[in-house]
C-alpha cells in the first residue's frame, strides 16, 4: 500500500502579479525529522516556509498564526532532491515525415529527428551550436517533469538534449507556469557529448568528434583575440565576422562558464580531461562509470563528476552464437556500484544525477551505491547540497536552512530505506476536471487518514491539453476542501467529495458524477471548422437562470449574443458579424458536457461546426 | 582499559609497517625490474645469433650482453636453456586498440588523430604481446585519399594509455590509393555516401589539391611570420587543423604511409611527392611492387607487405609471395605487417614464409618483422634488435621463432614482463571462478523474457577475411 507522501513548493516560490494566482503563501510542517544536510537531523522539528522561502527550521520553532500547518508526524523533510544532469522540460519534436531513417531497411540515414531547439542565427547546423540555451528551450509542458517530481527532484540541470555541441545549461525548478517562474540559473555550463553523427556527414566518427571539437575551440581562439584586438582598437582593422557559435565556446575558454563533458569509461574520462587541459578549460565530467579509476587525475585537476544513477545491467540473455562477454565487461558493470564510495574516499568531488534512468530507480540505485560502500550522509549531500554546489547555486538551494528557496522533499520514513514501498507515489493526478470534481482524484490516501492537511502541485490532462495545477486544503475522510488553480488562472475553490463506493482513491461515478446543474457560464476557447478551413474563436458566456448572456469571438471580431437561451445541458443564440463590410446573421447551438462545449454555427452561407473547453475550474 | 587500546595500536601500526612493505615492493618490482636471462639462444637481427648467451636488463633497457653475467642483487633470473631470444616484433600496419578506424565522411581526414580514440584495454593487445609483438604503428583507415594521423605505441597492456605512446616516434599520416578511397566496394551501400572520388585520377586530384592547398596556407603563414617579425599589425590566418599536417609532410617532418596495391597508383604517388617535395616513407600492402621495385627504391620509400594474402579483390589479384624478397634485392627496405588484430599474433609464420618462398636469408626474414618496420617508423635506436642501450622489448620464445613449432614463454617491454605463459596458464583457474561468481551478480543477470541479444560487433567467432583496413565499414552494412 502507499504509505508514504511528498511535498514540493516551488510552484508557490513566485512573487504575485496582477492576474496572477493568489496562493497560499505560508506553510509549517511541524513534528517531522528534518535532515537538513548542511548540519545536523533534528528529530522532532519545525519547517516555516513563506512565500517561497525557508524562514525558520528548528525543534524549538513556532510556527506563525497565519502558516498552514502539515502535520509532519512519521515524515522526514529533506532538501529538494537535484539532478545535475537532465534533458527535463522540453517538448518533444514532431518525427520527421515518412518514419526518418527506418525506412531503407533499417539503415541509419540522418540523426533520428529533428533537435529540441536551434538557435536562429547560428552559423553551424543544429547539434553543433554552443551557443543554444536551454533556458530559451524548456517548457512548463515539456517532458519528464512530473515523473521526476514525484520522485522527489525539486531542482535540476537542464540540457538541451541533441548533438554534439548540445548548448549551455539551465537549473530550474520542476515546476511553474512560465519559464520565467522555474529557471533558477542560466547559462550553467557548456555541454559536449563525443558521440558521431548517425548519418554519413563529418564527423562519423569518435576521431573526427575529436577533430571538430579541436577546429572549434581554436577558431573561438581566434575570435576572441580577433575580437579583443578590434575592440580594443577598429580603426585600419576588419572586423570580425560575428559568430554566436564561436562566442558561446569563447565564454568556456575564458572559464566564464565550465564545461560538461559526457564520458563513462576511464578512456573516455581521460580524453574528455586532456581535451580541457589542451584548451585550458574548467572540465566537469557527466556519467563518470569508471572515475574512481580516474581519481587522481581527477582530483589534480580539481575536475568535479556529475555521477550517473544509471548503473549498467545486462538487460538480455547473451547470444549463445557470440563469443561470452569479457570478464572485463562482467567486471565493469559491479565496479560500476562503487564508483561512488571510491570517488568519495578520494575525495573527488561529486553529485549524482539519473543518467537517463527513471527518476524513481535513480533514487532507488543510491541505495546501490550505499550498499556498496558509499556512507549515507555521503550519498544524501551527492543528491542534494553538492549538486547545488558544483551548479553554482549552493547560496540559495540544496539544504534545509533559513533563507534558501523551498525546496524540500518529504517522504515517510528514509530516502533510502529499500523497505519504503511506492513511497513517493502519494498523489496520482489523472484524469479530466468535470463538473467540480476531479476526477478520479487521488489514490493512495486511504491508509492514511491523519493526515488532515495536503498541498500539492501537479499536472493533469484535459482533453489533449495539459495543465498545470496546485491545490492546497485539507482532507476529511469524506472530502477533500481548499484551493487550487489550474493554469494561469485565479484560484478557485475546490470542494471533491468522496465518490460514491469508494473512499477518495476510489474510482469516481464517472464524468459528471456532480449533480449540480450543467452550468454555461466561463471563457470557452474554440475551435471552429468550416469545411476544411479552421479558425479559433473564444465564447464568453454568463448564466443566469436558462437566460443567457456573453459574446462570441472570431477572427473577424466579437459581438454581442442575442435571443440566448439554456434548455437542459444544450443553449441556443444569435449572432451578428461584420465579414468584409457585409453583415451576416448567424444562429449558435450548442451543448455542453462538463468543461467541454460543441454545437454548430449556422449562416446563409452554410453550416459551421464548433468544439472547445472551458479552461477553468468550475 | 589502556593496555586494551595499547594492544590495539600496536596491531595498527603493525598493520601499517605490513602496507608499507608491501606497497614499495610492488612499485619496485615494476620501476626497477632488473632481469637476468640466462642461457639463451639469442637472435639479435643486427649482430648474428648468440649461443648461450646471457641477457641482462636493467632500467628497462638492455644493459648488458654476453656469457655468464652475474645477476645484481634483488635481479629476476630467467633460465632460457634451449630457449630463443629475439627483438619484440614491430607491426608496422595494424588497427588494435582503436575505438574508431575510419572516419568515412571525407577524402581528406588529415585533420583526425589515432591518438584522440586509443583504448588499451583492447584484450588483442595481449594475444599480441602472446605472440612477441611489442610495438604497433596505429594506422587510420584507407577509406580516404588522404586519412589520419598515426599514433606508433609500445604495448604496454595493463598501463596507462599515456605510457603506450612511443617516446619520440616521428609522427606520420594515412594515405590510401586505390578501391578503397575511391569506395569501389562501398557505391550503392545505403548510408556510405557516394563520395567524390569514384576514379584512381579523382584520387590523384584529391592529394594533389590538398598539398596545393597545403602550400598556400604555408605561404599564409609564412608571411604573416615575416610581417609579425618587422612588428607589422597583421591579423594571424585562421589555423587549419586539416592543412597543418600536410605542411608537416611537405617540411619533412610527418612520415607518409600511403596504402596502395598497383604499379601505376605507386608511381602516381611517387610523382607527386616528387612534385611537391616530400618523400613517402613507405608504401603499404604494395601488392604490385615486385612491378616497381626500382623505382620505389630510387624514392627511398619503404614497404610494408602481406607475405601471402591476396585476390581478396580486383586490385589484390596480381600479388605474388615474392614481392618482399624482390623489393628486397631492389634495395627497398622491407617490411612484413599484419593489418589484422589475428594476424598480427602470427608475423614470424608470416616471416618464415619469406624464406620459404623467396629464399630470403633467417636474419633477413627476422629484420622484415623487427629492425625493418623499426627503421620505416623512425624507432630503430630504441627497438628492431638486441643491442646494449636499446629498449628491452623482448620475447623469449620456446623454439627458433621462425618455426610452426615456436611459442611465446615472455614477453618484455621496457624490461616489464607484461606477458607470461606461466601466470597466464596459472591463472585461469581463478579467472573462470571469478567469471562465474561475476555472472551470478545482479548487474549481470539478465532481465527476464527477453530475447537473447545479437552477436556484438566484433566478437564474431570467424575471421572475416577481409580487407581490415575497412573496418567501420561494418558499422554501415550491419
Amino acid at each position: 500500500m502507499l504509505c508514504g507522501w511528498l511535498l514540493s513548493f516551488p510552484a508557490w516560490a513566485q512573487s504575485e502579479r496582477p492576474g496572477d494566482v493568489v496562493r497560499p503563501n505560508c506553510f509549517a510542517i511541524i513534528n517531522a525529522r528534518i535532515v537538513p544536510v548542511s548540519g545536523a537531523p533534528i528529530e522532532n522539528g519545525t519547517v516555516v516556509v513563506r512565500e517561497g522561502l525557508i524562514v525558520a527550521v528548528g525543534a524549538n520553532v513556532t510556527p506563525p498564526a497565519d502558516a498552514k500547518r502539515l502535520d509532519g508526524a512519521g515524515l522526514t523533510v529533506y532538501p529538494g532532491l537535484i539532478d545535475s544532469t537532465t534533458n527535463l522540460g522540453y517538448v518533444a519534436a514532431t518525427p520527421p515525415a515518412g518514419g526518418g531513417g527506418g525506412g531503407r531497411g533499417g539503415f541509419p540515414t540522418a540523426p533520428s529527428g529533428p533537435p529540441t531547439g536551434a538557435a536562429p542565427n547560428s552559423t553551424r547546423q543544429p547539434g553543433f551550436q554552443p551557443e543554444l540555451l536551454a533556458s530559451d528551450l524548456v517548457r512548463s509542458t515539456g517532458e519528464g517533469l512530473d515523473a521526476a517530481r514525484q520522485a522527489g527532484f525539486t531542482t535540476a540541470l537542464t540540457i538541451p538534449r541533441d548533438g554534439m555541441f548540445m548548448g549551455r545549461s539551465a537549473v530550474i525548478n520542476l515546476a511553474g507556469d512560465a519559464p520565467r517562474d522555474f529557471v533558477v540559473k542560466t547559462p550553467v555550463a557548456l555541454h559536449i557529448t563525443f558521440v558521431p553523427l548517425a548519418g554519413a556527414s563529418y564527423p562519423s566518427s569518435l576521431m573526427g568528434v575529436f577533430s571538430l571539437i579541436r577546429q572549434s575551440f581554436f577558431d573561438a581562439q581566434r575570435y576572441r583575440d580577433l575580437e579583443a584586438a578590434y575592440r580594443k582598437n577598429p580603426r585600419g582593422l576588419k572586423r570580425p565576422e560575428y559568430d554566436p557559435s564561436l562566442a558561446a565556446l569563447a565564454q568556456a575558454l575564458n572559464q566564464e562558464i565550465p564545461v560538461v563533458m559526457y564520458a563513462d569509461s576511464e578512456r573516455e574520462i581521460i580524453r574528455a580531461l586532456d581535451l580541457a587541459k589542451e584548451f585550458n578549460l574548467r572540465g566537469v565530467i557527466a556519467g563518470g562509470r569508471e572515475a574512481d579509476r580516474v581519481a587522481d587525475r581527477l582530483k589534480a585537476s580539481n575536475t568535479p563528476v556529475l555521477l550517473s544513477l544509471n548503473f549498467p545491467k545486462r538487460t538480455v540473455a547473451p547470444n549463445p552464437e557470440a563469443d561470452p562477454e569479457t570478464l572485463e565487461t562482467l567486471r565493469n558493470r559491479v565496479a560500476a556500484l562503487k564508483t561512488a564510495g571510491l570517488l568519495a574516499k578520494a575525495g573527488v568531488s561529486f553529485a549524482f544525477e539519473s543518467g537517463g534512468a527513471a527518476p524513481a530507480d535513480a533514487v532507488s540505485n543510491v541505495a546501490k551505491a550505499i550498499q556498496n560502500g558509499l556512507a549515507p550522509d555521503a550519498a544524501l549531500r551527492a543528491l542534494t547540497l553538492s549538486g547545488a554546489e558544483l551548479l553554482g547555486i549552493a547560496d540559495r538551494a540544496g539544504s534545509v536552512e533559513v533563507g534558501k528557496i523551498a525546496n524540500l522533499t518529504v517522504v515517510r520514513g528514509d530516502l533510502f530505506d529499500a523497505k519504503r514501498k511506492v513511497a513517493y507515489v502519494f498523489i496520482t493526478v489523472a484524469g479530466t476536471v468535470g463538473e467540480g470534481t476531479l476526477s478520479p482524484v487521488f489514490t493512495g490516501i486511504g491508509d492514511d487518514a491523519s493526515v488532515s492537511t495536503l498541498a500539492f502541485s501537479g499536472t493533469i490532462k484535459r482533453g489533449d491539453a495539459s495543465i498545470n495545477i496546485s491545490f492546497s486544503g485539507t482532507y476529511t475522510a469524506d472530502e477533500i476542501r481548499g484551493t487550487g488553480n489550474p493554469g494561469t488562472e485565479r484560484a478557485h475553490p475546490v470542494v471533491l467529495k468522496k465518490a460514491a463506493g469508494g473512499g477518495p482513491g476510489g474510482k469516481p461515478n464517472g464524468p459528471g458524477g456532480s449533480t449540480e446543474a450543467v452550468n454555461f457560464t466561463g471563457p470557452w476557447t474554440i475551435t471552429v471548422s468550416l469545411g476544411p478551413q479552421q479558425f479559433p474563436g473564444t465564447l464568453t458566456l454568463r448564466q443566469e437562470g436558462n437566460k443567457l448572456t456573453g459574446t462570441l469571438g472570431t477572427p473577424f471580431g466579437t459581438s454581442d449574443l442575442s435571443n440566448a437561451t439554456v434548455t437542459g445541458d444544450t443553449f441556443q443564440a444569435s449572432a451578428n458579424v461584420n465579414i468584409s463590410g457585409q453583415s451576416v446573421d448567424l444562429s449558435l447551438s450548442g451543448k455542453v458536457q462538463g468543461n467541454r462545449i460543441e454545437g454548430t454555427i449556422g449562416s446563409p452561407q452554410g453550416t459551421a461546426t464548433f468544439t472547445g473547453t472551458r479552461p477553468q475550474f468550475q | 582499559m589502556i593496555k586494551r587500546l595499547t594492544n590495539r595500536l600496536t596491531a595498527l601500526i603493525a598493520l601499517l609497517c605490513l602496507v608499507a612493505v608491501a606497497l614499495p615492493a610492488r612499485a619496485a618490482t615494476r620501476a626497477a625490474g632488473d632481469t637476468l636471462i640466462r642461457n639463451a639462444t639469442v637472435l639479435t637481427v643486427t649482430n648474428g645469433t648468440l649461443k648461450n648467451t646471457d641477457i641482462l636488463i636493467q632500467n628497462g633497457k638492455i644493459a648488458r650482453i654476453g656469457k655468464d653475467l652475474k645477476a645484481p642483487e634483488g635481479a629476476k633470473v630467467i633460465d632460457a636453456t634451449g630457449k630463443f631470444v629475439m627483438p619484440g616484433i614491430v607491426d608496422c600496419h595494424s588497427h588494435t586498440m582503436i575505438d574508431a578506424v575510419n572516419e568515412f565522411s571525407a577524402s581528406v581526414t588529415s585533420m583526425c588523430r589515432i591518438q584522440d580514440v586509443l583504448n588499451p584495454t583492447d584484450p588483442a593487445l595481449y594475444l599480441q604481446l602472446a605472440g612477441g609483438v611489442t610495438a604497433l604503428n596505429l594506422l587510420h583507415g584507407s577509406a580516404n585519399a588522404i586519412g589520419g594521423q598515426n599514433q606508433v605505441v609500445k604495448i604496454k597492456f595493463g598501463r596507462p594509455v599515456e605510457e603506450f605512446i612511443f617516446p619520440d616516434a616521428p609522427p606520420g599520416i594515412k594515405f590510401a590509393l586505390g578501391e578503397n578511397p575511391k569506395r569501389s566496394s562501398a557505391r550503392g551501400i545505403p548510408g556510405i555516401p557516394n563520395r567524390y572520388p569514384a576514379t584512381r585520377m579523382g584520387v590523384e586530384e584529391v592529394i594533389r589539391d590538398a598539398f596545393t592547398r597545403a602550400r598556400d596556407y604555408k605561404r599564409q603563414w609564412d608571411s604573416y611570420n615575416a610581417a609579425k617579425a618587422k612588428g607589422e599589425n597583421v591579423t594571424p590566418p585562421r589555423r587549419d587543423t586539416q592543412l597543418d599536417p600536410l605542411v608537416e609532410v611537405l617540411e619533412g617532418k610527418r612520415f607518409v604511409h600511403s596504402h596502395c596495391y598497383r604499379a601505376e597508383e605507386i608511381l602516381m604517388l611517387i610523382g607527386i611527392a616528387d612534385d611537391f617535395g616530400f618523400k613517402v616513407r613507405t608504401f603499404q600492402h604494395t601488392l604490385e611492387g615486385y612491378k616497381v621495385a626500382k623505382e620505389i627504391a630510387k624514392h627511398g620509400a619503404g614497404a610494408s607487405i602481406f607475405a601471402d594474402f591476396w585476390a581478396y579483390k580486383v586490385e589484390a589479384y596480381d600479388a605474388i609471395p615474392y614481392d618482399a624478397a624482390i623489393l628486397e634485392r631492389a634495395g627497398v627496405l622491407v617490411s612484413l605487417n599484419s593489418d589484422d588484430d589475428g594476424r598480427s599474433r602470427r608475423l614470424n609464420i608470416e616471416a618464415a614464409k619469406m624464406m620459404k618462398y623467396g629464399d630470403v636469408s633467417e636474419e633477413s626474414a627476422l629484420r622484415m618483422i623487427t629492425l625493418n618496420p623499426a627503421r620505416q617508423l623512425g624507432i630503430d635506436k630504441r627497438v628492431g634488435s638486441i643491442e646494449v642501450g636499446k629498449d628491452a622489448d623482448i620475447a623469449i620464445w620456446t623454439a627458433h621463432p621462425l618455426s610452426v613449432y615456436a611459442r611465446v614463454d615472455m614477453t618484455f617491454v621496457d624490461g616489464d614482463m607484461l606477458f607470461d605463459r606461466a601466470t597466464d596458464l596459472a591463472r585461469r583457474e581463478a579467472l573462470a571462478k571469478e567469471r562465474a561468481e561475476l555472472e551470478k551478480a545482479d548487474p549481470n543477470r539478465a532481465g527476464e523474457g527477453g530475447q537473447p541479444g545479437g552477436i556484438p560487433r566484433g566478437r564474431r567467432p570467424a575471421y572475416k577475411g577481409e580487407d581490415n583496413c575497412l573496418k567501420g565499414a561494418e558499422e554501415h552494412q550491419q
